[in-house]
């Protein structure tokens, strides 16, 4: 069937490990799947793939503009897809300045929604961008609507992070499958098998036991010292793959700045586990 | 500029292609004919490689149709007449000979190919690019603009400007862009091609340099094309066959120069062009 299957999270939310999984499940060969060729690419914000079906330049748009083409670009992207496409997608749920949804229903089979402790996420963004982690507290707080702009990407709006949580969860209106970091440390097995049957897939045991073993941290970070990873910013000062554990933010984020992002998301975090 | 013989009407009346076999978001083409409707600014049909009709938005200004007309409704016009169209800026070296600098969006052409202009070079066009063939059968590009198209950090402090001395303009959403007028260095008419430059990013330090070889030059021209989907509704099949058949078959180097995304390389890679391409 032909249609999309959104991987949608805020950004350091284990979007990139379930696209790792999903590779290794869907290529289903005898080595790990190469980091660099993963499902889910260039994602639902790649200019590329904007300029080619939009047939002029997003850079040459205004912004808005450009968000008023997006549902047209998916629909172009859908048509040209012969079997289910999985798009990376970084940006909050949103509708564009028609009133159109940004990620249209025509041709949404259904959204896969990563969420992890934003106190986990703190630190990850940090690093990720390059940023005090003070300045990664009140990004996720909603002191700016967008991500930097990063080199290939149209503008992603992501708002704060409970803005994000809520947009797709309950304001988008399409089958979401809410998969927890944590319970993809704890039980990957079984929290990848529920994407696995979610997406429609044939469900194999071994195939993803196999999967879940080739997505190994430390396979992860073996191939980006070996090859590099083309998706590591440029600001990040070390490597993409970092520590991915639960919990990392005791030792991360000092704890005026955990109760910043407690108050300003507690009831978000408290319904998904994420109480004291 | 633009193809020789073009004709531009504007303002036009301009109808639908509703039956077109090829479409995007704000295209529709059918044999001879592209539709492009630019947001809030115009509705380009072009026709047979040598009509441009225009319907201008109400509000457009007249500059902003003008901008728009120098991107897909140009190529449009080239790819019409079976000249295959690429994404890249040209320079004209020392001996007057065409220096391609194809690349993606952020590839790094523009900045690039005003590095090499500020050295003395001559500029035949910026972000696309017709390759033909003349008479004799060697592959030729076509100039266009004598202009380049930069974001304003390309244009900014002393340290990083590669657009000293030239005519620069605001223009673009909200002011977003540069263009940077090159007039007294503009080639104006078409030049054997000497060497193409396929350029990308990526993020390791190291400016890679690596050659294309074999059965990958004719993959390489194709992947360089500019709005690769309009270029295979528009261009007829032998004529892009021939082109990219003789560039892949001849002895014009085709090299891959990846930069480093994250640090201003202009200088590095203008050396780099310069000693490669002998001039």
């Amino acid at each position: 069937m032909s249609g999309i299957v959104w991987l949608a999270s805020y950004p350091k939310s284990g979007n990139t490990w379930l696209r790792v999984l999903l590779t290794n499940y869907l290529r289903d060969t005898c080595e790990p799947a190469d980091i660099n060729t993963l499902v889910g690419a260039p994602g639902a914000g790649s200019r590329e793939s904007f300029d080619q079906w939009a047939g002029v330049e997003g850079s040459a748009l205004d912004a808005n503009v450009v968000d008023r083409l997006r549902p047209q670009v998916y629909r172009c992207v859908a048509r040209d897809a012969d079997d289910t496409l999985f798009l990376k997608v970084h940006d909050a749920w949103a509708r564009v300045d028609t009133g159109e949804p940004m990620f249209p229903a025509d041709v949404t089979l259904g959204a896969i929604y990563i969420i992890r402790n934003p106190l986990d996420v703190a630190g990850s963004f940090a690093h990720h961008w390059g940023t005090p982690i003070e300045a990664a507290v009140e990004q996720m707080c909603g002191s700016a609507e967008c991500l930097p702009g990063l080199p290939g990407q149209l503008r992603q709006q992501v708002g704060s992070w409970s803005h994000h949580v809520r947009s797709w969860v309950d304001d988008s209106g399409e089958p979401v499958h809410v998969v927890r970091y944590e319970d993809l440390s704890v039980d990957p097995c079984r929290a990848f098998g529920d994407v696995v049957t979610f997406c429609g897939l044939d469900y194999d045991a071994e195939r993803v036991k196999k999967a879940v073993a080739f997505s190994s941290l430390a396979e992860l970070q073996r191939q980006e010292a070996s090859a590099g990873f083309g998706e590591r910013s440029m600001a990040a000062p070390g490597g993409f793959f970092r520590r991915g554990e639960v919990g990392s933010w005791c030792d991360e984020l000092p704890c005026h700045l955990a109760e910043r992002l407690t108050a300003a998301h507690r009831e978000t975090m408290e319904r998904f586990g994420y109480g004291s | 500029m633009g193809p020789d013989g073009c004709v531009i009407r504007c303002p036009a009346s301009v109808g639908d292609l509703a039956a077109a076999p090829h479409s995007g978001v704000l295209w529709r083409a059918a044999p001879g004919r592209l539709l492009l409707e630019v947001p809030d600014v115009a509705r380009y049909l072009v026709s047979d490689g040598n009509l441009v009709e225009i319907e201008p938005c109400g509000a457009a200004a007249a500059g902003e149709v003008r901008r728009f007309l120098r991107m897909t409704p140009t190529a449009a016009l080239y790819l019409q007449r079976g000249i295959p169209v690429l994404h890249a800026a040209v320079a004209a070296d020392r001996a007057g000979c065409a220096v391609v600098l194809a690349g993606s969006s952020s590839a790094g052409k523009s900045v690039l190919l005003a590095a090499l202009v500020q050295r003395g070079w001559g500029l035949l066009t910026d972000d696309l690019a017709p390759v033909t063939l003349d008479d004799a059968g060697v592959p030729v590009a076509v100039p266009a603009w004598p202009e380049t198209i930069l974001w304003p950090d390309a244009v900014g402090g002393s340290a990083t400007s590669v657009a000293d001395g030239a005519d620069v303009t605001e223009f673009g959403p909200s002011g977003s862009r540069r263009a940077v007028g090159w007039g007294f260095r503009f080639v104006d008419e078409a030049r054997p091609v000497r060497a193409i430059w396929w350029l990308g990013a990526h993020r390791f330090d190291p400016i890679e340099v690596r050659g294309v070889e074999g059965v990958s030059r004719f993959e390489a021209f194709g992947a360089m094309a500019y709005h690769p989907r309009i270029a295979s509704a528009l261009l007829d099949r032998a004529s892009y066959l021939t082109v990219a058949g003789t560039v892949a078959g001849s002895g014009i180097p085709i090299r891959r120069l990846i930069r480093p995304r994250g640090r201003w390389t202009a200088g590095e890679l203008a050396d780099i062009v310069e000693e490669g391409t002998g001039s």
